[in-house]
């Protein structure tokens, strides 16, 4: 899988390089638009991650050429904006998704993870682990075979957890990924251990995979 | 009061006190002209009297004098009371209907030996007539001058003004946002030229102001953001190391959470910045009920970390609102539930009632300690809630956008914050919002 980050900041693309690496993601850094538009050209990637705001222009030009070049790369825009309009005009445009800065990494992750699945996978949309397996179509999982009932909330996290397999995942990020902006006006993170002792009781054997690390959040392994 | 009254009246106003003021005035100066010249043919004729005075040498010679001169009464000087200057006496006339006012100039003659006074007399019947006649045509002349100085005043002015008014209509029109209004050009007087000129050039530097404040604060948000990521990958990457402590785990954690205060207050002033710039458009529909679940259904697990339920009750048929904005109006409902979750104790439940009229959300709780007033303002928080202070007031902000009321109340135990679209009294709450916002 290949991704291109398209960042002027460099410190931010490294960031986000250095964390994508650590899954089978292979991927490269565009510090311009004509550096983007090079790569992109000359390579097809499985998402392309896009900011607007670059020295030379706006990256939704680049948009605008992939898309009339009928090219399919996952488009998702990172950006410093996060006004309705930019966001709306880069949907129209046919980004796939629009991630406004500071986002968590975990979320960038599980963002890119959808895209994929979605362009690629089409009918085939599980993602297992051991005897642990979830089929994101049918929003279920199961364990050795045998579906487990999950709610809503308990699979959005078992998700976000195993596409950021191997990775710390703080209770911040698993709180903004389940409550969105409101997670700022929760006063402790007891809903948090709540869903994840329901969620790791109802996995059973599987429920071990999921560590908990001390005073940060949890990981999966 | 309008300034075209405000000149008509004084013009109106100094014309009459003229008229009022001049007409006695006129009339005792005219007065005072006639009876000196009448007095002046007076002694004109009693400085002849001496040259007849010598003529006369016999007592028939004074009879045929006496006779003969019908202005003249010769008494004796004993016989009647002597006036030195000319005086007015008034006397019945000849035909014994009205009095008549005489003017009289008395001289003392020696006739054949003897002491006479001399009274020479004239008429002023005729002077009356003429100051008549005369006052009545200026009368005339004064009333119709005021008529036309008045009608004249009102209807230059009128025309006058007129671009005085168009002035004051294009700033009545003011839009920041477009640029595209022009102040009509019908101008030849000098004063309106530079006030239109100064209007329109005023009107593009508040513009160009506008624009590049508008500039700034995305630039500002833009450059606070990216090194907010920066530190935020940066803290996620040293997570990932393998030998952390749970302690060091925690500071990041803290760090994490401080930033993403910063990162919620920088787009809320944004947002705040933007609404009161009018950057949104106002012409969709919105389906409050629909909305209302939407935002329960997001803060649902918010409410669910404190145990409490959101409880709604919605009037049939369901409410639309036209020309309103979707997202400004989800943000508006989510701050409102938001901020009861917040305020309320831990299994309370909070309810959210719709009418055709109202939007109401209550919360058991107890009371703030800051005035209702003080409640909608920036940064004002109770016994140091999470959050920034802004929600409120982004609330009362987009109410005001949408012409919306709304309205804080304290009852029983319950906070009710109440939202109206229908305007209580219609005279207060529809201000124009467009200028009243900046």
């Amino acid at each position: 899988m290949k991704i291109l980050i398209v960042e002027d900041e460099i410190e931010l693309a490294k960031s986000i390089q250095q964390y994508l690496q650590r899954e089978n993601y292979l991927c490269e850094v565009a510090a311009d638009i004509a550096q983007g538009r090079q790569m992109i050209e000359d390579f097809a990637y499985d998402c392309i991650l896009l900011d607007i705001n670059l020295p030379e222009g706006s990256g939704l030009t680049l948009l605008k050429e992939l898309k009339q070049d009928k090219k399919t790369d996952g488009v998702i825009i990172i950006s410093a904006r996060d006004g309705l309009e930019d966001k709306v005009l880069s949907l129209k445009l046919g980004a796939d998704d629009y991630l406004a800065k500071p986002f968590h990494l975990a979320e960038l992750s599980a963002r890119i993870e959808a895209i994929i699945r979605r362009r690629y996978l089409k009918g085939e949309s599980r993602l297992s682990y051991e005897d642990l397996v979830i089929d994101t179509l049918a929003r279920s999982a199961s364990v050795e075979g045998l579906p487990i009932q999950l709610t809503k909330t308990e699979y959005e996290l078992l998700l976000f957890l195993m596409i950021n397999k191997g990775r710390v995942i703080t209770k911040n990020a698993i709180a903004e990924h389940l409550l969105g902006r409101s997670a700022l006006y929760l006063d402790n993170y007891d809903i948090i251990y709540a869903h994840v002792k329901n969620l790791k009781k109802k996995l059973g054997s599987m429920g071990s995979s999921i560590k908990t690390i001390y005073g940060t959040g949890y990981k999966f392994t | 009061m309008k300034l075209l009254h405000y000149t008509s009246l004084r013009h109106l106003l100094f014309a009459s006190l003229l008229t009022l003021v001049s007409i006695p005035v006129f009339y005792i100066l005219l007065n005072n002209i006639f009876v000196h010249s009448i007095d002046r043919d007076l002694r004109m004729q009693a400085s002849q009297i001496p040259s007849i005075v010598s003529i006369i040498q016999t007592p028939a010679d004074f009879q045929l004098w006496k006779e003969l001169d019908n202005d003249l009464d010769i008494q004796p000087i004993d016989s009647v009371a002597f006036h030195d200057k000319p005086f007015t006496i008034q006397r019945q006339s000849a035909d014994g209907t009205d009095p008549e006012d005489f003017r009289i100039l008395q001289k003392k003659v020696e006739i054949m030996g003897k002491p006479y006074v001399v009274s020479i007399e004239s008429s002023l019947f005729e002077k009356e007539d003429l100051i008549q006649t005369i006052l009545t045509i200026q009368l005339g002349i004064l009333i119709l001058l005021l008529l036309g100085t008045v009608g004249i005043n009102y209807f230059i002015h009128k025309r006058i003004w007129k671009p005085f008014y168009d002035a004051l209509a294009y700033l009545k029109a003011f839009n920041i946002e477009s640029d595209n209004m022009q102040l009509p050009k019908r101008l030849k007087i000098q004063e309106f030229k530079e006030l239109n000129h100064s209007v329109q050039q005023l009107s593009i530097r508040v513009r160009r102001a506008y624009h590049s404040q508008k500039e700034f604060i995305e630039n500002a948000s833009h450059e606070l953001q990216t090194p907010l990521t920066v530190l935020k990958f940066k803290l996620e990457l040293l997570l990932q190391q393998q030998d952390l402590t749970g302690e060091q785990g925690e500071l990041i954690g803290d760090m994490y959470r401080e930033i993403e205060q910063m990162q919620e207050l920088n787009s809320n002033l944004l947002l705040l910045s933007k609404i009161e710039n009018g950057q949104f458009a106002d012409e969709e529909t919105v389906h409050v009920q629909e909305t209302i679940e939407e935002v329960t259904e997001d803060l649902s697990l918010l409410a669910q970390s404190k145990a409490q339920s959101i409880q709604t009750d919605f009037a049939t048929p369901a409410i639309t609102l036209a020309s309103a904005n979707k997202t400004l109006f989800k943000i508006m409902v989510a701050n409102l539930v938001t901020n009861a979750i917040q305020y309320s104790a831990s299994g309370s439940t909070i309810r959210v009632k719709l009418t055709a009229t109202f939007l109401q959300v209550c919360n058991p709780g107890t009371p703030f300690n800051i005035s209702s007033e003080k409640i909608f303002k920036r940064f004002v928080r109770q016994n140091k809630q999470k959050g920034n202070g802004l929600g409120l007031s982004i609330v009362q902000t987009i109410a005001r956008y949408h012409h919306y009321h709304i309205s804080y109340d304290y009852n029983n135990g319950t906070h009710q914050f109440t939202l109206r679209w229908e305007p209580v009294s219609k005279s207060t709450e529809k201000a124009s919002p467009a200028i009243a916002l900046l």
